[in-house]
């Protein structure tokens, strides 16, 4: 029994309609999960006590009558309202019972699942980890010592720890590509709107996507299909990539500073598994990465001030430390300011869109270095090298996915960004190279023999 | 022209006028942050010029 939590949705969801296992006991072993694991990953913040009754509930429904997902146990980040439980936004400044399900969270529950727990998040999904929220900050679940990533910081570490299969994020500049590469999980940011974000607190509504974080692709692509039928996500997954030509973004990280050796030989790796696999890989040039950081953050503080600059007014020692720092910098701009980053961002985003008229995706890193440690930041944010915010203001869906250990064990991810709408392809791509690739090891917590 | 950058005495009414009163250790924190964001976007301003 405590090995199904361990399968795939799908693997679960046939267990149930087998009747080898109940809703109720699945959901009850879930919950012994957490208990015995989350005391060393700090990833739940609330669980909802009605979890049971609504197993009983799919326990007592027909077969015929249960949707894809019944009984399966959902995490959700703490941005994102789930009816009748709290939301926090990790902040002391946030605290709201929510009276109905976000719109994100309404389908899932549709689809059958069970939104069980809601997890860590930086502060307003924007900076972190921080010591002054109302919960410790997530452990990865790799090495205790070092971040999660963020700003899906609980989300990443349930679904690496086991707690869970799979959880909502939010991703801004890459708040659930990030926390997915430094945890060894999978990550999917869909395109931009697909998703509505109605019950979701905004960070940058330019740039705010909601979607899953999963143990594999497989599942990540469920939820997606779960989220946006029209993705269709799921159902390409198992068809071959052979002569699907993919643009490797090589030169866009190679030379940075930041970017780990270990990261670089992953990526030429996995390169050469995708043209085993029958891809056509050709190098790409993007446009330069630091300007594009900038127009992003431009968009993302100017707006993060917008959406918080009356609430600072009124309660500003119950923000956290770093995130009022951080916030009132947006003060600075001007509204000219943001009209030229938007113009950078339409010019990007036409880039990307011409380029994926010739490629079927994009491949390039998630972030260019495992997670750091806790003890970086003890003086404050530290600023890490990643790829991901360019494909928030391009608004085009990219997949994360685990490519390898560096030296010290600790997961990197790749990125592979797809054509507007096309979920589908990236989640085809991304389970051929998971099937081919590195075959990773667990995190130790999650090892047969672990204490937990 | 781009706008000038932030002082401490600026940035404290900027955001005064906003109804914040920055405390003394705030503002020495923020201020380098909303430096180097303004002239990231000062960048961005210049460009567009071109």
């Amino acid at each position: 029994m405590s090995e199904l939590i361990d399968l795939p949705l799908r693997a679960q969801a046939a267990a149930l309609t087998r009747r080898e296992t109940s809703a109720k006991e699945l959901m009850q072993t879930v919950l012994d999960r957490i208990s015995r694991r989350d005391p060393k990953l700090h990833a739940v913040v609330h669980l909802d006590a009605r979890a049971m009754d609504e197993a009983q509930r799919w326990d007592d429904t027909p077969l015929e009558d249960r949707p894809t997902l019944a009984g399966l146990a959902l995490g959700v980040k703490d941005i994102l309202d789930v009816a009748q439980a709290p939301t926090r936004c990790g902040s002391y400044a946030q605290d709201k019972l929510a009276q109905r399900d976000a719109a994100a969270v309404a389908r899932l529950r549709r689809a059958g699942m069970t939104p069980l727990a809601k997890l860590a998040t930086y502060e307003y999904a924007l900076t972190g980890p921080a010591w002054d929220q109302p919960n410790p900050p997530a452990r990865n679940p790799w090495n205790t010592a070092h971040i999660t990533g963020g700003s899906s910081s609980g989300s990443a570490a349930a679904v690496a720890g086991g707690l869970l299969r799979v959880a909502l994020g939010t991703d801004t500049g890459g708040s659930i590509r990030a926390p997915a590469a430094y945890c060894g999980i999978v990550g999917l940011k869909p395109t931009l709107s697909s998703v509505p974000d109605a019950g979701c607190f905004p960070l940058s509504p330019a740039l705010d996507v909601i979607g899953p974080l999963a143990a594999c692709v497989e599942d990540a692509a469920l939820v997606m299909e779960a989220l946006v039928p029209d993705s269709k996500a799921a159902r390409a997954l198992g068809q071959d990539i052979e002569g699907l030509r993919i643009g490797y973004a090589r030169d866009w990280f190679v030379a940075d500073p930041a970017c780990d050796p270990a990261l670089l030989r992953a990526m030429d790796d996995a390169a050469a598994t995708l043209s085993m696999l029958g891809a056509r890989i050709e190098l790409i040039d993007l446009p330069d990465y630091q300007p594009l950081e900038e127009a992003g953050s431009v968009i993302l503080q100017a707006e993060a001030w917008e959406v918080h600059r009356a609430a600072l007014a009124d309660h500003w020692p119950r923000y956290g430390v770093d995130a009022r720092r951080n916030l009132v910098t947006g003060a600075i701009l001007s509204e000219a300011h943001v009209a030229a980053a938007r113009r950078a961002a339409a010019r990007f985003g036409a880039q990307v869109t011409e380029l994926l008229g010739t490629y079927a995706a994009l491949l390039a890193p998630t972030t260019l270095g495992p997670a750091p440690r806790f003890a970086d930041f003890e003086d404050g944010p530290v600023w890490t090298a990643m790829r991901t915010l360019p494909f928030n203001m391009s608004g085009h869906p990219a997949l994360s996915v685990p490519c390898a250990l560096s030296d010290a064990g600790l997961p990197l991810g790749l990125q592979l960004i797809g054509r507007h709408g096309d979920e589908a392809t990236l989640c085809r791509i991304g389970h051929a190279y998971e099937q081919a690739g590195p075959n990773m090891l667990c995190p130790p917590i999650t090892c047969p023999g672990a204490a937990v | 022209m781009t706008p000038a950058e932030p002082t401490p005495e600026t940035f404290r009414e900027t955001l005064r006028k906003q109804g914040i009163d920055l405390p003394e250790s705030d503002l020495a924190a923020a201020l380098p942050s909303a430096v180097r964001l303004l002239r990231a976007a000062n960048r961005l301003l210049e460009q567009t010029d071109v």
